[in-house]
């Protein structure tokens, strides 16, 4: 199947997207699991709530929110614009803090579960055999919890490739440079005879997704192997 | 040298011990949830005390009035744990030299006193029981401790490997120049490493000292009496008799013969020459004025009472036949004979009532 420029541009962008995102919140999303796997903290739940705001805010209020703070108006944006000359909002930076945002509690949520899952008693033995928190940390948690790390990243980046409401509010629908492939499907829907290309780039996306999950199960099976986890 | 006094307080149970250790190994023992294992983590540092102070050859590692709480991993002490914790993800040699430190002990060379040579690539899921606990052991001598805890380590295995694994520790003990403390509450397998105590009950020091001096005092006799109470001998192999199915021991220091004794035991497949460890309940050993004729006991060794204790239903008498050993016998056995300090007295022990503690 031969793809339009059109298509190849949506499809680019998308991986780019989704890629940035996770690459934005993989280390903020590891330290915040960690927090909640391992820590008593007195505003715990607190904190655990704001993490999965996303999840259950519908994703154009996220977007209108990140739009009110990063925008060229925003408290945020505006700093950013004066001092830098940065802007975000309608570029597809915005698309990959949208996708970043909407996809945090779901790698937050794996990896905490994978943290909790290491034995602690494993990584108290790291301890009396010198090793400071940062090195058990290095050496035991994260090798130990990269399964599923592994796993929350493919979650935040499939949510990514289907982040559509954030998105369109926050990064807008310009052609070639924030157009994902939902939008451009949704897009296609919107315009008289778009149905045939439309169909087309849903079978991308699922096309796309697929070998998404199979590469994370092959990646998780030789990583299993590889700490010894499976005999 | 340790020393402790520590205050530690939980809902179901408190610990409130206070103890100076300096032997070479000491065996804390006791019933379990006697505050054991608490103790250990509580100096290893991997729990923190309410009240009190830590102090490891006059360096602080905790004290709660000066405000110092060394953390975990700036301790220096190695800790072999209940079950055998290590990394999965290393190989064996990885995990020997996960805390490794400049100037410490040196791969090869505990390598090959606890023969891991042959295990070196291996992963950790491709190792036996035994295999993983020695490994353990190695590992936390390679960082270089300066004291050594062991929490149960052989409680995890099965008897016989229980009995595979002490020679490692033996050699440890006595070809590294480093103080252990030893927890167990199995009796036997402490006192084939050591024969001083420190007997724990309830969060509680019932007693602390040299185990044949300790079991004269009633705390600990009642801590220990029912809980595997026994003599343990290191022996030599001397010869065997296959035809009467037994097997002639020495007991007693090797090089000084007029205090050695022979001691007519099961027959064993240790060689001549051999040191072999042995196991002598006290209600197994029977006093006699004199030598007895014409009875089937085979061992009758001289000795001397050099201590003896009333107890609310036996007379415990330690006897020295060139080590203590220690008998319990009747309150009335013991006023017939007219047991004192200083009586020469013949222990009769049964050939059977001897047991081999070691497999090797």
């Amino acid at each position: 199947m031969m793809l339009s420029p059109e298509e190849w541009s949506a499809l680019l962008l998308s991986l780019r997207v989704s890629l940035w995102s996770v690459a934005i919140m993989l280390i903020p999303g590891i330290g915040c699991a960690w927090l909640l796997a391992r820590k008593k903290f007195y505003s715990k739940a607190l904190v655990d709530a704001i993490i999965h705001l996303p999840l259950v805010l519908p994703p154009v209020v996220v977007g209108y929110l990140l739009l009110l703070a990063l925008g060229r108006r925003g408290w945020i944006g505006h700093w950013l614009y004066d001092n830098w000359g940065v802007e975000i909002a309608f570029t597809w930076r915005a698309a990959a803090i949208a996708s970043a945002v909407m996809g945090f509690p779901l790698l937050v949520r794996a990896v905490r579960l994978a943290i909790e899952l290491v034995d602690i008693r494993i990584e108290q033995a790291a301890r009396t055999l010198g090793a400071s928190p940062w090195r058990v940390f290095l050496t035991v948690t994260l090798p130990l919890s990269l399964p599923g790390i592994l796993a929350g990243v493919i979650l935040a980046i499939a949510r990514s490739l289907g982040e559509f409401g954030a998105t369109i509010t926050f990064a807008g629908n310009i052609e070639g440079v924030t157009r994902t492939l939902p939008v451009a499907i949704f897009t296609y829907t919107q315009t008289p005879g778009g149905d045939p290309f439309a169909m087309r780039l849903v079978l991308i996306s699922v096309v796309v997704s697929l070998a998404a999950l199979i590469v994370s199960e092959l990646l998780a099976r030789r990583i299993q192997r590889r700490i010894g986890l499976a005999s | 040298m340790i020393s402790a006094s520590i205050n530690f307080a939980r809902p179901q149970f408190s610990l409130d011990v206070r103890f100076e250790a300096n032997a070479r190994v000491t065996g804390v023992f006791g019933p379990s949830g006697a505050g054991k294992t608490t103790l250990i983590n509580l100096i290893a540092g991997l729990e923190r005390p309410d009240a009190g102070s830590i102090a490891l050859n006059r360096q602080t590692l905790f004290d709660s009035a000066l405000g110092i709480d060394t953390p975990a991993h700036r301790r220096h002490l190695g800790m072999v744990f209940q079950e055998h914790r290590l990394f999965p993800h290393y190989s064996v040699k990885g995990n020997l030299l996960y805390g490794s430190r400049p100037g410490g002990e040196e791969l090869n060379r505990i390598a090959a006193i606890l023969e891991l040579q042959p295990l070196l690539q291996r992963r950790v899921h491709q190792l036996s029981g035994g295999e993983r606990q020695r490994v353990a052991l190695g590992r936390a001598l390679l960082s270089n401790p300066q004291l050594l805890l062991l929490d149960e380590p052989l409680i995890s295995l099965d008897l016989r490997l229980r009995q595979q694994i002490i020679p490692y520790l033996k050699r440890v003990r006595d070809t590294l120049a480093l103080p252990m403390l030893y927890v167990s509450h199995d009796l036997a397998e402490i006192l084939q490493l050591t024969d001083q105590l420190l007997v724990l009950e309830n969060g509680r020091v019932a007693g602390h000292g040299r185990y044949a001096d300790l079991v004269h005092d009633d705390a600990v006799l009642a801590v220990v009496h029912d809980r595997g109470m026994r003599n343990v001998l290191a022996a030599r192999v001397h010869s065997h008799v296959h035809g009467d199915g037994i097997s002639i021991l020495e007991i007693g220091p090797q090089h000084e013969p007029p205090l050695s004794s022979q001691l007519v035991a099961p027959l064993t497949s240790a060689a001549p020459g051999a040191s072999v460890t042995v196991s002598i309940l006290p209600w197994d050993i029977a006093l006699a004025a004199d030598i007895v004729r014409e009875v089937s006991i085979q061992n009758q060794i001289h000795g001397m009472v050099t201590r003896c204790t009333a107890h609310e239903r036996s007379m415990l008498v330690e006897i020295d036949i060139g080590l203590p050993v220690i008998a319990e016998i009747s309150r009335r056995s013991a006023a017939s004979l007219n047991i004192q300090v200083g009586r020469p007295i013949v222990c009769l022990i049964k050939s059977h009532a001897i047991q081999y503690l070691d497999a090797m």
